[in-house]
């Protein structure tokens, strides 16, 4: 159950993340095609491969911002 | 010397059209260079005529623009260009870069056992964004530029005199720039790039001799 919920609120994390989106754009994800931001809200929502894509993508994001802050500050 | 500068140029579809079109910055600056660029527009991009030029020119430097998969990268209507444990020989005594999803983490390695100098690419998919009203126009697309300003980076910077290494560095360092840029954004819509720009980031990769320059 703590899993689904984890699951769902990421989901719906992402899912704020992209309504920021402007409705003209498009997300190029190579093979796979263009996305509007409506599509990539639908695909995550089912959890489809494209869905998928995108939960590995905030992912990434989530998991690397501590580092990716540290060394640009020690950069700067 | 005058450098021979090989790059794909395919255009079949948004994504394509996207890197073909913003991919002239390398060649600006391989003409101010007073190089030699090859460009294989649209149909162009193909197989047969790719490996013909690559024997008879023996191009230092090849930038594959398009599609891709861990073993490959295709040109125009996906057609597989070069492909793992086929023709990937060809790109013996080369530095390549590939702006095409995930070629750098098989092709790469095995074109690298087989005498390519240097091959530099992404190990994932390629993200990015673009708006739809600049479909004809992608070039004046302000949102594409943020992601195609650092993918662009290294084949300028190598074109530009840089070792491979140190062109590498300075594409991290436009990814980190433009990562930072996204921080500091008070758009909302900076709130979408920043992960797509991460990711693009986290998986560019280098294999091959970091030393070696055109």
């Amino acid at each position: 159950m703590d899993v689904q919920n984890n699951e769902d609120e990421l989901k719906e994390l992402i899912v704020a993340r992209l309504s920021s989106l402007p409705e003209d754009r498009e997300v190029s994800i190579g093979s796979e095609g263009a996305f509007s931001r409506d599509e990539l809200i639908e695909a995550v929502r089912k959890g489809d491969s494209i869905g998928k894509k995108v939960i590995e993508v905030e992912l990434n994001y989530l998991q690397s911002m501590k580092n990716i802050t540290q060394d640009i500050l020690s950069n700067e | 010397m005058n450098k021979i500068i090989l790059i794909t140029q395919p255009d079949h579809d948004f994504t394509t059209m996207f890197l073909s079109a913003w991919c002239n910055e390398v060649k600006v600056v391989a003409d101010e260079k007073k190089d030699t660029t090859i460009c294989l527009k649209s149909d162009r991009a193909n197989k047969k005529e790719l490996e013909s030029i690559i024997l008879r020119k023996k191009p230092h430097f090849i930038l594959f623009n398009g599609h891709g998969d861990y073993d490959y990268v295709t040109g125009q209507n996906s057609e597989i260009l070069i492909k793992a444990d086929d023709n990937e020989h060809l790109l013996s005594g080369t530095v390549v870069y590939t702006i095409a999803c995930r070629s750098a983490k098989v092709l790469g390695i095995k074109a690298i056992q087989k005498g390519t100098k240097a091959f530099i690419g992404y190990k994932e998919d390629f993200w990015f964004v673009y708006s739809r009203k600049n479909i004809k126009t992608p070039l004046l697309d302000n949102v594409a530029k943020i992601f195609f300003r650092c993918s662009n980076q290294f084949g300028k910077s190598l074109v530009k005199g840089s070792t491979v290494g140190e062109a590498f560095e300075m594409t991290k360092k436009a990814y980190k720039r433009a990562i930072l840029e996204q921080v500091l954004s008070s758009s909302p819509e900076s709130n979408s790039y920043l992960p797509l720009l991460i990711w693009d980031y986290t998986h560019l990769t280098l294999e091959g001799n970091s030393s070696t320059s055109l």
